[in-house]
C-alpha cells in the first residue's frame, strides 16, 4: 500500500535560539505512514516533537527536505489540504463559546459544509464518542474526558487521511486515558486512516503503534521499532517489555536533560 | 410508639431560609445599587439643610423640579437629539475602533503607524478637540460627533487590540490547522474570541459617549441635554441641572442595561467566577 505521509529528511532550523545563534530544532526526520498504520513518535520532552507537529500541520514549513501528505505538501498546498489532516492535541482546545455539535462540525464549517449536512455528520461522530445527548452543551458543562472526546469527533469529523494525535491522552487521569486510547484506535481502524501518534509516554506508544520511531535531539530518528509481527506472538508481553527497554535506552543515550 | 402515616412530611428545617438566601444573594447588583442611592439621599438631605437652597436644593425642591422638566414638550425633544447623538457617535466610533484594532493586532505594519497616531490622539487634551471641533465644522451635529469619535474611538480600538493579541496560542493553531481563510480565521476564532474584550472597550465607550456628547452639546452646540444643563447653569437654576442630570443618568443606565442584558446572552458560555 503507498504511503499517505511521507516525510523525507525534513530539517528545521529557527534563525535565533537562546544564545542568539540559529538552532536546529529538527535535524533529519525521515518516515513514511501508510493508510491504516499507527505510526508513533517518541522522544524525550524538547526534543523537537512540537516543531515536526507544526510542520506536518502546514504551520510552519520545513527548512529543508520535503512533507507529503496524499501528495500534497502541509504548508505550500495550505488550502487544498483542507480536510485530508485533522490533529488531536494535548488539551482538548474547544471553542469555548461553542456547543458541542458546532464544535465539532466546525471542520465541516470551514469547508463550506451546509448546516444540516454538518450536524448530521457531527451528530454520528459525537454518538461513536458516546455523547449522544450532549450535543448543545457547552465544553464548560463537560469533564476533561468528554472534552477531549469532542476533540476526537471534530478531528474524525472530516474523513481525514491522516489524523495527528499530538500527546492526545497525556493530561487524563490513567483510567480515561486508556478508555480513550481504545476507542480512539477503534475509530482510527474503522475509518482505515493513517495515524501518526506523538507521544512521550512509551507505554501508551507500545499500546497504539504499529511502528515507533525514537526520536534524539535535535529530533531525528534514532531506532525504529516495528510491532505489528512481534504483537501476534504469543510471549508479547516479553517482546513488549524488551521493546519498552531497548527504547528507554536510547532515549537515555541522549546527553540532554 | 404510633406512627400516623397521613400526616405529611415537615419541610426540611432551613429550606426556606435557604431559598431566601439564596434569593438575597441573586439580587446583589439591586441591592447594592438601593444601598448606594439610600446613601446619597440621606447625605443629600443633611447636607440641603446647612447649604443655600440656589447653591444646593433640598431633595422635595429637587424632585418638583425633576417633575416640571418632564412635563415639558422641550425635554422629549432634547432627550432624543441627545439619545441619537450618542447612539450614532457611538455607532461609528464602535466600528471605525473594532476595524482599527483587529488591523492593528492583525498587521505589525499598519500597527507600527497606528500605535503612535492613538498615542497621539490619547494626549491631546479633551478641550482641545472641542476646540478644535468648533472652528473646524460649521455643522453642529458634525462638531459633536467629531468629539465623542475622536475621545472613545481609541478605547474600542486598544481593547479590541488586546483582545485579539489575547487570543490563546492552542486556540489559533487548533483553527489553523483546519485551513480557514483570514476571513474565517476571523469568524471562528478571532472575533468571537475578543469579544469579551470588545465588549468592555464598547461599554466604557458608550459611557464615555454619553459624557462626552453632553460636554460637545454645552460648548459646541445650542441643542440637546448639554445644551439645556448649560442654560440651567447660567440662571443659577442648581434644582435645573441635578434635574437634567437625574434625566441623563436614567438615559445612560438604560443604554448601559441594554448593553449588559446583550453581553449576558452572548457571554452565556462563559464560566462566570463565583465566590
Amino acid at each position: 500500500m503507498g504511503a499517505v505521509v511521507d516525510v523525507q529528511s525534513v530539517r528545521k532550523v529557527f534563525g535565533s535560539g537562546l544564545d542568539g545563534n540559529p538552532f536546529t530544532a529538527v535535524k533529519d526526520v525521515t518516515f513514511t505512514v501508510a493508510a491504516g498504520e499507527v505510526v508513533c513518535i517518541c522522544g524525550k520532552t524538547g526534543c523537537g516533537k512540537s516543531t515536526l507537529v507544526n510542520m506536518l500541520l502546514g504551520i510552519d514549513p520545513p527548512s529543508e527536505g520535503t512533507i507529503r501528505i496524499d501528495g500534497l505538501s502541509p504548508s505550500a498546498d495550505f488550502m487544498k489540504m483542507r480536510g485530508k489532516l485533522a490533529a488531536v492535541f494535548q488539551t482538548d482546545r474547544l471553542l469555548p463559546w461553542r456547543s458541542v455539535i458546532d464544535n465539532a462540525a466546525i471542520g465541516l464549517e470551514v469547508a463550506g459544509v451546509a448546516k444540516e449536512d454538518r450536524y448530521a455528520q457531527a451528530r454520528v461522530w459525537l454518538t461513536k464518542v458516546g455523547l449522544t445527548g450532549w450535543e448543545h452543551a457547552y465544553p464548560h458543562q463537560l469533564s476533561g474526558g468528554m472534552r477531549q472526546r469532542v476533540a476526537i469527533a471534530r478531528a474524525f469529523v472530516t474523513n481525514p487521511k491522516v489524523i495527528l494525535l499530538d500527546e492526545a491522552f497525556g493530561h487524563l487521569d490513567e483510567v480515561t486515558a486508556h478508555k480513550l486510547r481504545q476507542d480512539c484506535m477503534a475509530l482510527i481502524n474503522e475509518s482505515q486512516t493513517a495515524a501518526i501518534v506523538v507521544t512521550h509516554n512509551i507505554t501508551e506508544a507500545l499500546e497504539l503503534g504499529t511502528r515507533v520511531l525514537v526520536l534524539g535531539k535535535p529530533a531525528r530518528v534514532i531506532s525504529t521499532h516495528e510491532l505489528v509481527d512481534i504483537r501476534k506472538r504469543p510471549d508479547w508481553a516479553i517482546q513488549r517489555d524488551r521493546v519498552r527497554s531497548d527504547i528507554f535506552r536510547n532515549i537515555d543515550s541522549e546527553s540532554f536533560g | 410508639m404510633s406512627c400516623d402515616a397521613t400526616k405529611p412530611l415537615p419541610a426540611p428545617v432551613g429550606a426556606e431560609v435557604r431559598r431566601y438566601v439564596r434569593w438575597v444573594g441573586s439580587q446583589r447588583d439591586t441591592l447594592g445599587t438601593a444601598i448606594v442611592i439610600a446613601a446619597v439621599l440621606l447625605a443629600w438631605q443633611f447636607f440641603g439643610g446647612l447649604i443655600p437652597k440656589y447653591i444646593f436644593p433640598t431633595i422635595p425642591t429637587a424632585i418638583a423640579k425633576f417633575q416640571d422638566i418632564l412635563t415639558l414638550n422641550g425635554t422629549y425633544v432634547a432627550v432624543g437629539q441627545t439619545l441619537i447623538r450618542i447612539l450614532g457617535g457611538f455607532a461609528v466610533s464602535a466600528s471605525f475602533g473594532i476595524l482599527f484594532g483587529v488591523l492593528m493586532a492583525m498587521s505589525n505594519g499598519f500597527n507600527f503607524i497606528a500605535r503612535p497616531f492613538i498615542r497621539l490622539i490619547m494626549g491631546v487634551p479633551a478641550l482641545t478637540w472641542v476646540l478644535l471641533g468648533v472652528i473646524w465644522f460649521k455643522n453642529m451635529e458634525l462638531r459633536v460627533w467629531f468629539f465623542m469619535f475622536i475621545v472613545t474611538f481609541p478605547i474600542t480600538a486598544l481593547n479590541t487590540y488586546d483582545g485579539v493579541r489575547a487570543v490563546p496560542f492552542e486556540l489559533y493553531q487548533m483553527t489553523k490547522s483546519l485551513r480557514p481563510t483570514t476571513a474565517g480565521l476571523l469568524r471562528y476564532l478571532i472575533i468571537p474570541a475578543a469579544t469579551p474584550f470588545i465588549f468592555s472597550g464598547l461599554r466604557l465607550s458608550l459611557s464615555f459617549s454619553g459624557r462626552i456628547a453632553v460636554f460637545a452639546e454645552a460648548i459646541a452646540a445650542g441643542t440637546g441635554i448639554g445644551a439645556e444643563m448649560m442654560l440651567t447653569n447660567q440662571l443659577f437654576d442648581t434644582a435645573g441641572l441635578l434635574g437634567w442630570t437625574l434625566i441623563l443618568i436614567v438615559v445612560l443606565s438604560l443604554m448601559d442595561g441594554i448593553l449588559e442584558v446583550i453581553e449576558r446572552r452572548w457571554f452565556k458560555w462563559r464560566r462566570e467566577m463565583k465566590d
